[in-house]
C-alpha cells in the first residue's frame, strides 16, 4: 500500500484500520464475528492504499451496526412467528431501533464534527490560539460557568440516580418503587433487566465525556477570570452555547436509564404487545 | 440468518451488486472483488452481501488456499446460487420491462 502517507506512517494506519475492523467484528452477532474479522482482514489486504485501507475498515463499523441490525430483525421475526404472536414485544421493538449506545456515539460524533468544522471555519483556532498563547480572556465570558453547571448537575444526578437504582437492586434501600414508577414509568427490574445491561458502559463513557469537558471549562474559566477581560464575538458565543446545551440536554435525554425515553416507550400508546417479558 | 426469506429489499446499491455477478454467472467473487467492480463503500457492501447471502441468492465459502504459500490471507468467496440467478435474472427483466402504466 503507498499512497500520501509518510512509509512510516503507513504502518500504523494499517495496523489501526485492523484494530478498527477487529472491534467492529467483535460487534457482530457472534455466529458471525470470526467469519466477518478473517473475512475482512482478507479484504483489507488487498486494499489498494493505506487511505482505502482506514476508509474500509471505518465501513465495517457501519457495516457491524447493519448487518447487526438485520440479525435483531430476523431473530425478532423468527421469534414471533415461533411463539404464534403476530405482534412483537417492546424489547423486540426496541431490540430493531438504534439503541441508546449508538445515538450517544452518534451525538458525540457530530458534537466532534461541529468542532473540527469550527475549528476549521477558524473559530476554535481563536480560541484556542487565545487560550495558549495571547493568555486574553476570551473565555472568561459570564457563559461559561453557567454552561458548565446543568452539566455538571446532569453527570451528578444521573450517576447519583444510577447508584441508587443499583444499590436497590442489590437488595438495599435504594429508590423507593414509588419514585421509580413515576420516574421511569416501568419497575425497575423490566426497565434495567438484562436486555438494558450494555448501554450503561455508554451512561460511564457519557459521564467521563462530561466531566472532562465541564472540568477543562472550569479550569478554562478560572484560568481566564484571573485575565483581562476581553468581549466574546457573537457568533462563538452562540457556538459554543448551543455545544453545551447540546451536551447538556442531549446526553441525558440520550444516555441509559434517561427517563423520558422510558417514559417514551411505556407511554403506552400504540404498541401493540408492549407487555414487557 | 436462515434462507426462510426469500424476498430482498431491491435498492440501488443491491442492484450494482447483483450485476456484477449477474456479468458471470459462475463465478466466485470476494467481497473486495465486487467493491472494486461496483465502487461500493464495505459499509454498505457487507450487509447486502450477507442479506443475499440469507435469502439464498448467494453461497459462500472460504477460498482453498494456503495462506503461506499465496502469501496473503484466504479471502471468502461469494457465488449466485440456481435461485439467486433465477431472481436476479427476474429482476433484471422486470427493469427491461418497464414500469406498467
Amino acid at each position: 500500500m503507498s499512497d500520501g502517507f509518510t512509509p512510516a506512517s503507513a504502518p500504523a494506519f494499517l495496523s489501526l484500520a485492523a484494530r478498527l475492523i477487529r472491534h467492529a467484528a467483535r460487534g457482530a452477532p457472534p455466529a458471525l464475528a470470526e467469519r466477518l474479522e478473517e473475512e475482512w482482514l482478507a479484504a483489507l489486504a488487498a486494499q489498494p492504499s493505506t487511505f482505502a485501507g482506514l476508509s474500509f475498515a471505518l465501513g465495517c463499523c457501519w457495516a457491524t451496526c447493519v448487518i447487526a441490525r438485520d440479525h435483531r430483525a430476523a431473530s425478532a421475526a423468527v421469534a414471533a412467528s415461533s411463539s404464534g404472536n403476530k405482534t412483537l414485544t417492546l424489547d423486540q421493538l426496541r431490540s430493531l431501533s438504534m439503541s441508546r449506545f449508538r445515538w450517544l456515539w452518534i451525538a458525540v460524533g457530530a458534537l466532534a464534527v461541529t468542532a473540527l468544522l469550527m475549528f476549521a471555519a477558524g473559530e476554535l483556532g481563536e480560541l484556542f490560539f487565545a487560550l495558549v498563547w495571547s493568555h486574553s480572556a476570551y473565555l472568561a465570558d459570564a457563559w461559561w460557568p453557567l454552561a458548565v453547571i446543568p452539566a455538571l448537575l446532569w453527570a451528578v444526578g444521573v450517576g447519583l440516580h444510577q447508584t441508587r437504582l443499583k444499590r436497590s437492586r442489590d437488595g438495599g434501600p435504594g429508590l423507593p418503587e414509588s419514585r421509580s414508577r413515576r420516574t421511569f414509568g416501568l419497575s425497575e427490574s423490566r426497565a434495567f433487566g438484562p436486555a438494558e445491561s450494555r448501554p450503561r458502559g455508554a451512561f460511564w463513557l457519557g459521564v467521563l465525556v462530561m466531566s472532562a469537558t465541564s472540568a477543562l471549562c472550569l479550569v478554562a474559566s478560572a484560568y481566564c477570570v484571573f485575565t483581562t477581560s476581553m468581549p466574546l464575538a457573537g457568533s462563538m458565543r452562540w457556538g459554543m452555547a448551543l455545544f453545551f446545551a447540546a451536551i447538556g440536554i442531549g446526553l441525558p435525554l440520550l444516555a441509559p436509564g434517561s427517563p423520558r425515553v422510558h417514559r417514551r416507550h411505556d407511554g403506552g400508546t400504540g404498541f401493540p404487545g408492549s407487555g414487557l417479558r | 440468518m436462515g434462507k426462510r426469506e426469500h424476498e430482498v429489499r431491491m435498492s440501488l446499491q443491491t442492484l450494482r451488486v447483483l450485476e456484477v455477478f449477474l456479468e458471470s454467472p459462475g463465478d466466485q467473487l470476494a467481497g473486495a472483488d465486487v467493491q472494486k467492480r461496483t465502487g461500493l463503500a464495505s459499509g454498505t457492501l457487507y450487509p447486502i452481501l450477507l442479506r443475499l447471502e440469507g435469502a439464498g441468492w448467494f453461497v459462500s465459502c472460504w477460498e482453498t488456499i494456503d495462506p503461506a504459500v499465496a502469501g496473503r490471507p484466504r479471502r471468502r468467496l461469494y457465488r449466485l446460487t440456481s435461485t439467486g440467478l433465477a431472481r436476479a435474472s427476474a429482476v433484471f427483466a422486470s427493469f427491461g420491462r418497464g414500469v406498467p402504466a
